[in-house]
């Protein structure tokens, strides 16, 4: 059963492998900034953009889509501002109302138009299509050297390597200004520090991780790896960095074992079909979150000192 | 005759679409202890922000050891409440103190060990070098606020503004962050703070601004710290006990 690996599974892992660690990052800054909420808006607006592109340009694969995703994104993000500012609403009710309308309007688009399309219909919408991205020519790890092989790699795979460089390199390179201005805004900017931008440049990242990732692997994941990974370190750690890297270790192994699980369990049970690699991806991050939370109350418990939680 | 550390003159401030202060003037003398004094919606807030340049000011001006806003923030270290801040954040009291450091070193200079030296030595001006690799969230309230001077003194400004520095911590506390701040002022800073308890003006501080919307009076506390300016201030009238401490 494991001869056809390279043919099925290869490109489907590291795909969402890489999406995964991409929204994790992301999420780590979100969940302590308490934007969380701003994953899962914008995992859900950006299919409007993705199913206008698709009506334009007549495929998934191409870089417009991205585009169309990218705008829809920001114009949410402007939507919420506006509804804040020329409304009483309070952040969270702004951002569930234009979640809500903004994915209802992508849901009616592709009702009342791609009909029978397999690559554009709801359930890809929330689930993904991980288990289609065939790679017709893999044949062996080494098909990854032969060039010839290697045009067949499927364009999310490759979307989704960029994306993931480029937000992990963007964060490294402005670990000190993130911390910072996360911890105290007002201090970071007396400091020198231009919050404005850091502000700016974290809702764009995770619209970059949540459209690169959406296509390929579903809101599902991209909600559930925006929070789970990034909280289940959260409760486990008292430094950052710590958090970081404990947080991309669960959500990779959410996102390789997850596959396997969905992808393998079933039929060495003996049954006939794999489920859904999106939904046990996500439930294994919250398995994670859960059994990482019952682990730190059980810490907290012996070191509960001078009346302070700690 | 000492500099000023600050001069104010006709400023109103606009927050909110509406007027929080107006036509306020004012001077800061250099190396010396300020209290800002007034009731709630007095305009402290504003005002503080004002001086540090986070919002836009209507009319008038503000300068500080002869700057303008743009040139001064440098000059300036700012010790914000404690309840603004998520004491929860993942980080030890050496890396917020170590924040102090950010905006000078920018996002690529290398934090040298001449730099832990810095963090360990304002450290060590609060008293808290023992408890550097200490999670922020075990913190008692008074150690947190020590840890945010220790911020402020690591960064070297000139000028230390800080908001309500005595916001809900014991008695005990009060006197050692009081007796840091008095250091800090033999070491050459100018520190500002808002304050609520009147009963401690006199004791705390060399001068006082006192702020309803416009200024009441400001000066020396001995000179201006008098009931019925005070009473002026806070547009009551049974403030008796004050005089008590004089």
């Amino acid at each position: 059963m494991f001869d056809d690996f390279y043919l099925i599974s290869f490109v489907p892992i590291l795909t969402g492998l890489f999406s995964a660690l991409s929204c994790t990052l992301v999420g780590n800054i979100l969940v302590l900034r308490k934007r969380a909420m701003l994953s899962d808006t914008i995992s859900h607006v950006v299919l409007p953009g993705i199913v206008i592109s698709f009506l334009i340009f007549g495929n998934l694969g191409s870089y417009f889509m991205l585009v169309g995703a990218g705008i829809a994104g920001l114009t949410a993000v402007g939507t919420i501002a506006v509804l804040r500012i020329y409304t009483s609403m309070d952040n969270s009710a702004a951002m569930a109302t234009t979640l809500s309308v903004f994915f209802a309007a992508g849901v009616l688009m592709i009702e009342l138009t791609a009909g029978g399309n397999v690559h554009l219909d709801v359930e890809h919408a929330l689930y993904g299509n991980l288990e289609s991205l065939i790679w017709i020519d893999g044949e062996s790890l080494m098909s990854v050297f032969d060039p010839v092989a290697r045009q067949t790699i499927p364009v999310e795979l490759t979307r989704a390597i960029i994306g993931f460089v480029l937000i992990m390199t963007v964060m490294l390179v402005c670990w000190r200004f993130l911390i910072v201005s996360t911890f105290d805004q007002t201090f970071a900017e007396i400091s020198g520090v231009p919050v404005g931008i850091v502000s700016a440049g974290v809702a764009l990242a995770a619209t970059l991780a949540a459209v690169i990732s959406f296509a390929a692997v579903g809101s599902i994941i991209v909600v559930s790896m925006f929070v789970c990974p990034p909280a289940a370190a959260r409760v486990l750690t008292q430094s950052f960095r710590d958090q970081v890297c404990l947080s991309v270790s669960f959500s990779a192994i959410s996102a390789v074992l997850g596959y396997v699980v969905a992808g393998y369990v079933p039929i060495l049970l003996g049954f006939e079909t794999s489920i859904s690699a999106a939904g046990t991806i996500a439930t294994l991050s919250g398995v994670i979150l859960v059994c990482a939370i019952f682990y730190s109350k059980r810490q907290r418990s012996y070191d509960f000192i001078d009346g302070h939680q700690t | 005759m000492s500099a000023n550390a600050i001069t104010v003159n006709e400023l109103t401030v606009d927050y909110d679409g509406v007027t929080a202060i107006e036509d306020v003037y004012f001077a800061v003398h250099a190396e010396k202890l300020t209290a800002i004094v007034g009731p709630n919606g007095a305009g402290k807030s504003t005002l503080i922000k004002a001086l540090l340049g986070l919002i836009p000011t209507r009319t008038g001006t503000i300068s500080c050891f002869g700057k303008s806003p743009k040139q001064y923030r440098k000059d300036i270290s700012y010790v914000p409440q404690r309840a603004q801040i998520d004491w929860e954040f993942p980080a030890n009291v050496f890396d917020v103190v170590a924040m102090g450091l950010y905006g000078e070193l920018g996002l690529l200079r290398r934090f040298s060990s001449a730099h832990k030296d810095r963090v360990r030595s304002a450290l060590t001006d609060v008293d808290m070098a023992d408890f550097a690799t200490r999670q922020i969230s075990q913190l008692s309230g008074g150690q947190q606020q020590r840890v945010f001077l220790a911020r402020s003194i690591v960064q070297d400004a000139k000028l230390i503004l800080l908001d309500e520095p005595f916001g809900g911590i014991d008695a005990k506390s009060e006197a050692v962050i009081v007796d840091i701040l008095r250091r800090q002022k033999q070491n050459g800073k100018s520190i500002v703070a808002v304050h609520h308890d009147l009963s401690t003006v006199k004791d705390y501080f060399d001068d006082v601004i006192l702020l309803n919307k416009t200024v009441t009076a400001f000066g020396p506390v001995n000179d201006v710290f008098t009931k019925t300016n005070v009473e002026k201030t806070y547009g009551v009238s049974n403030l008796d006990f004050l005089t008590g401490r004089a």
